[in-house]
């Protein structure tokens, strides 16, 4: 995002596509205030079915917005999710951008 | 879909799903019975007292095997501030120093009064810290159980005290296995395939 243009005359374009869908929002947001969490807590907190949250979270992971790490409990598998630091900065930029464009919408 | 987009709201909620599982309470009442059964010998009672890791590993152990299978594991940031450590070991002096100041003026019907205020007291921190509804309407049954405490004691029985923290600590344990049940019914385990299906 142009950092010369003034904040509140942003385009809306300009907001990033992949954190605005309201799933993978839902899903960022509940990282941006935890430092680690698994699967399950994800799937109770959004209400997201598992497959669903699966292709969420593999959509954020090639954009490189959250670290996936994968291990066995005994024989269950366990699956970690983490905001990385592009993510963290991803996620506040865009709550910047659509505070601006909010802020721009006359009322 | 939850329409939550308050990140303090969110932040909040996710604090108060572990917090509201039963097993603080559970764990909170177990170490007011273990305290009321050594209420007399001093050193026992500071060992309990300090002995905070114990229970939070007993705590820790007990949502391991009950809450993370249902709820999920996330790992919360942990705010430690130095200030309100510094207070806490501060406020646990004072109250011991309190107690010990109390049996030394020999009277029966205070100890029971001293308890079931510093409890309430600590209750109403826990409910203005967290907004927990629970500990808000925990601190006048502290309270109360003062009064009662005092009575027995006037009444001539012997380690009121004693029984006073262990009748708080059954009302602690029996509302935190109720919360336990309930959480265990509203969230139960997934199936193994489901956790196979996301891999």
């Amino acid at each position: 995002m142009s950092g010369t243009r003034d904040r509140g005359k942003e385009p809306i374009t300009d907001i990033d596509r992949l954190i605005h869908e309201p799933a993978r929002f839902l899903i960022m947001a509940h990282l941006y205030v935890v430092e680690a969490a698994d699967f399950l807590f994800l799937q109770r907190q959004t209400n997201l079915t598992w497959g669903n949250l699966s292709s969420h979270i593999s959509k954020l992971e090639d954009a490189g917005y959250v670290h996936v790490e994968k291990s066995f409990k005994g024989k269950k598998p366990h699956t970690m999710v983490r905001l990385t630091e592009g993510g963290r900065a991803a996620f506040e930029r865009y709550r910047e951008s659509m505070q601006a464009a909010l802020d721009n919408i006359p009322g | 879909m939850a329409e939550h987009v308050n990140l303090k709201e969110i932040e909040r909620s996710v604090r108060a799903r572990y917090h509201n599982d039963g097993i603080t309470l559970i764990v909170a009442g177990l170490s007011l019975i273990f305290l009321a059964v050594f209420f007399y010998d001093h050193r026992q009672a500071w060992a309990t007292t300090f002995a905070v890791g114990v229970w939070a590993w007993l705590a820790e152990s007990l949502r391991r095997r009950l809450i993370y299978p249902r709820l999920g594991y996330a790992k919360l940031p942990t705010k430690q501030n130095p200030l309100t450590i510094v207070l806490a070991i501060g406020a646990v002096i004072s109250v011991f120093v309190g107690a010990m100041f109390l049996e030394r003026l020999n009277i029966s019907f205070a100890g029971p009064i001293y308890w079931g205020a510093v409890l309430a007291v600590a209750a109403l921190v826990i409910a203005v810290a967290s907004r927990s509804k629970i500990a808000c309407a925990l601190a006048p049954v502290f309270l109360l159980s003062g009064g009662g405490g005092a009575m027995l004691a006037r009444l001539g029985v012997c380690c009121a005290e004693s029984y006073q923290l262990a009748a708080l600590g059954a009302i602690l344990i029996t509302i935190g296995s109720g919360q336990l049940v309930l959480l265990r019914r509203r969230y139960p385990e997934p199936a193994s395939e489901a956790l196979n299906e996301r891999d």
